[in-house]
């Protein structure tokens, strides 16, 4: 099949069942140069890597989606089984299939293979997963199997370079030899169909496409219908239980076979894996088992929301004192605020997440790669499944409790595209860190002192509500979403629950730097744009002459200070600087485009109980929600500092109209404000995450539309029912 | 030891075994759970029920599987 003289790479199928520790070989074979993205109009990863070696070919390296089967019942096993056949648009088809199977499974995972076997190329089997094997006391005759199977098989004692040379080799060398033979013999009615279709087609068509072809998931381009269908009849007519003995045969060829696959010494009984089998008794037990699981989930939680500030905080005012030095060398001017605000800002904006996508994937890493994520889905599968769920929605929807970037990327780990998608679609609704400077600053405003019952702070129950609200909204969203939208039979709950297994520490590493890198890459250019548009939106058109008054003034208090003066004038005059350099801010921002957006949109928001100054702020908030508050402080002319979130609060309590004198805000307009914040995805970072985790821009363009009328109907509910309620 | 009685998967109690004798679940269903090696003869062990009763753990072809009782409804054992 494949050229004498081959000028473009080997191509090369990495295929295998889940579970089997198929993207640790992946990563193992490819290092970091690796692509991933999307297959064209369906959520279902796709991950190419090349693997360049002196004195070896080049192998160009598909990672297929893990599937149990060469059956076609969901997206992502249409495109496994696609792209294996050669069959899916754009992708060219493999020049060698390389079958990774976890040798502590070997009955299972034999299944698969001898269906690859049947595809008609090039093959090599590597057995994985050769630790938990040699405790379970089986350890795989390579030997044996390779007899049996007619195809290279490579026992991998570990992940280095040698053990993968040794897998590359055998690729190269499979490539110039003819394709294996199918093994499982086929019996009664099938056999005839399998020679009619046979005789039909004058060319050869594998044995595995001719079995979906009669299994009515696949047809035959060489074949008219009118045929195919004719001998499908024939076959049900006569054996309307066929596919059962099909998938029999495959099983007793594999328990026949399996006591010689096994080396000497170990063909007494299987040991069972007692330490598995001890830890579940407690991991899985009624009340501990689900005690213990929110214990580690509170602790991935707590990982990424606090310590991942850490990082977070020091990158923040590292990159702060990076921008006063820039700013210095730059000199005061516009290109110094756009070089500041536009752009600086923006990278920090894509730079801020990767503590907490570093400490998400760590922890995702450790408890896959030691087994215990299964017996999390399998704790949390039914409560999940209430909504529309899987188990698996379960750790991506938690840690969107800290940010949804990270929760969204983690979505990966749900195989079933129509659960994943909903996951991503409803994971925004967690509230995440970036919206508790809002809430605080709407608690310090409206209630700060006060308690509920006598014990609980105001503050606190209002907290509570907020975070209470999303997760209601999540839940009826899913709910709706799998009715309505993302349709489709729920899928089948069948996973195995995987020995424990010391995790490795090499394999989560590269997992997590390869996240990483992959976010700073898809993400920057969006951030980046958006950043520096809202920067200009903000910043013109600008009013020259205003700037110019307050610089005259500023300067004369500067020349009076530095002629010197008491200290007790010298105070009031640093006051009064601040206080122009605010005044002007303030006034800048209400006749910049965001300005104007801001009233134009008052009409709108009205009924929500806001006014333009907060239209500014959603607009503003965009970028980032947390950016409401600076933003909000610029309208009100205070300080963006830390301490002045106190006097921000007061001034947001107290702010007056300055035509009719009354109260611009009530508490109802803050608790109406915190209700938009819940519910709205006021975030570009997770809008370009989505569109990178999907493939299309008309998810988040969905997700934004969506949330954003959810928002607007629930604030509009608060404030005006509140109204009603309070007249 | 075995007897002719047939019982369903999800209404075994836990410890308890059977050989499957069937499968009555529509095509796609039964298919999946063949593959994972469910075929007609082989022995299942209901090892535990998740916290929530659903789903079930089981121990087949020495692995474990895990599926929900829904699914388990139409596995059909000897006893």
């Amino acid at each position: 099949m494949s050229t004498p003289t081959r000028t473009r790479p080997l191509r090369v199928a990495l295929v295998g069942n889940p579970n089997c520790g198929k993207t640790t070989v992946f990563n193992a074979l490819t290092g970091l140069s690796q692509k991933v993205g999307n297959y064209p109009g369906v959520t279902v990863e796709r991950r190419v890597g090349v693997r360049k070696r002196p004195g070896g070919e080049i192998l160009e390296i598909v990672d297929i989606p893990g599937t149990y089967s060469l059956g076609i019942r969901s997206p992502d096993e249409a495109v496994a089984v696609n792209l294996l056949m050669g069959r899916l648009p754009g992708e060219r088809s493999p020049d060698v299939i390389v079958n990774v199977v976890d040798a502590s499974n070997l009955a299972r995972n034999l299944f698969l293979t001898s269906q690859l076997l049947e595809l008609d190329r090039p093959m090599v089997v590597v057995l994985n997963m050769m630790d938990v094997a040699r405790r379970r006391g089986l350890v795989p005759d390579a030997r044996a199997m390779e007899e049996a199977l007619g195809v290279p098989v490579v026992p991998l004692e570990n992940h280095g370079a040698e053990a993968m040379d040794a897998v590359a080799a055998a690729v190269e060398r499979v490539a110039q030899s003819p394709p294996p033979k199918p093994v499982v013999p086929v019996e009664g009615a099938l056999s005839k169909s399998l020679a009619d279709l046979e005789g039909s087609l004058r060319g050869r068509i594998s044995r595995a496409a001719a079995l979906l072809a009669l299994e009515g998931e696949e047809t035959l381009d060489s074949l008219d219908s009118s045929r195919l269908d004719e001998v499908r009849a024939a076959l049900e007519s006569e054996d309307p239980n066929w596919w059962k003995r099909e998938a029999g045969a495959r099983y007793r060829w594999i328990d026949a076979h399996l006591p010689c696959f096994l080396e000497g010494e170990c063909k007494e009984p299987v040991r069972p894996d007692s330490g598995t089998a001890n830890a579940d008794r407690i991991l899985l037990h009624r009340f501990f088992g689900p005690l213990i699981f929110l214990g580690v989930m509170a602790f991935v939680f707590q990982g990424i929301f606090t310590w991942a500030s850490v990082p977070s905080d020091l990158l923040e005012s590292g990159f702060n004192a990076l921008s006063a030095l820039v700013g210095r060398w730059i000199g005061p001017g516009m290109f110094h605020d756009f070089i500041l605000g536009g752009v600086l800002s923006g990278v920090l904006n894509v730079l801020v997440f990767l503590p907490q996508i570093v400490i998400l994937f760590l922890f995702i890493g450790f408890l896959e790669d030691s087994g215990y994520m299964a017996r999390g889905v399998f704790i949390m599968d039914r409560l999940m499944r209430r909504f529309g769920l899987h188990g698996r929605a379960f750790v991506p929807l938690m840690s969107s409790f800290a940010c949804a970037v990270p929760g969204i990327m983690s979505t990966r780990t749900i195989g079933n595209p129509v659960t994943r998608l909903t996951t991503i679609l409803v994971a925004p609704l967690m509230s995440c860190s970036a919206r508790l400077p809002v809430y605080t600053l709407v608690i310090a405003a409206f209630f700060g002192s006060g308690k509920v019952l006598g014990v609980m702070s105001t503050g606190g129950l209002v907290l509570l509500v907020l975070y209470a609200l999303g997760i209601a909204a999540a839940a009826l969203m899913s709910v709706l979403f799998r009715r309505f939208l993302v349709k489709g039979e729920p899928p089948a709950l069948l996973m195995e629950l995987p020995p424990y297994r010391m995790p490795r520490p090499g394999a989560v590493l590269r997992q997590t730097w390869v996240q990483s890198l992959l976010f700073v890459k898809k993400v920057w250019t969006v951030i980046l744009i958006v950043t520096a548009t809202l920067w200009f939106l903000q910043t013109f058109p600008r009013d020259e002459s205003r700037s110019a008054v307050a610089a005259t003034q500023i300067e004369a208090i500067e020349s009076a200070l530095r002629d010197g003066v008491s200290p007790e004038i010298r105070e009031r005059l640093i006051n009064e600087k601040r206080d122009i350099q605010n005044g002007l801010r303030s006034a800048q921002l209400e006749q910049s485009f965001a300005g104007v957006v801001g009233k134009a949109i008052e009409p709108v928001i009205r009924p929500l109980g806001f006014d333009w100054r907060i239209g500014i702020g959603l607009l503003a908030s965009f970028a980032a929600r947390e950016v409401l508050v600076s933003t909000m402080a610029q309208v009100f002319a205070v300080g963006a500092d830390d301490e002045d979130v106190a006097s921000l609060a007061s001034r947001f309590r107290s702010a007056k109209d300055p035509r009719t004198g009354r109260l611009l805000y009530s508490p109802l307009t803050g608790i109406s404000l915190a209700v938009f914040f819940v519910l709205a995805c006021q975030c570009m970072s997770t809008l370009a995450i989505v569109r990178r985790e999907t493939g299309t821009w008309r998810w988040p363009a969905f997700l934004f539309g969506y949330m954003t009328i959810l928002a607007w109907v629930g604030s509009f509910l608060t404030y005006q029912l509140g109204s009603l309620w309070m007249a | 030891m075995t007897s002719n009685e047939i019982r369903s998967l999800s209404d075994l109690r836990i410890g308890e075994s059977g050989v499957i004798d069937d499968i009555l679940a529509p095509r796609s269903l039964t298919r999946r759970l063949l593959e994972m090696g469910l075929t007609g003869g082989t022995r299942l062990e209901l090892i535990r029920l998740a916290p929530l009763g659903d789903p079930l753990e089981v121990s087949v072809r020495g692995y474990r599987l895990t599926l929900r009782r829904d699914e388990a409804q139409a596995v059909r054992l000897r006893m």
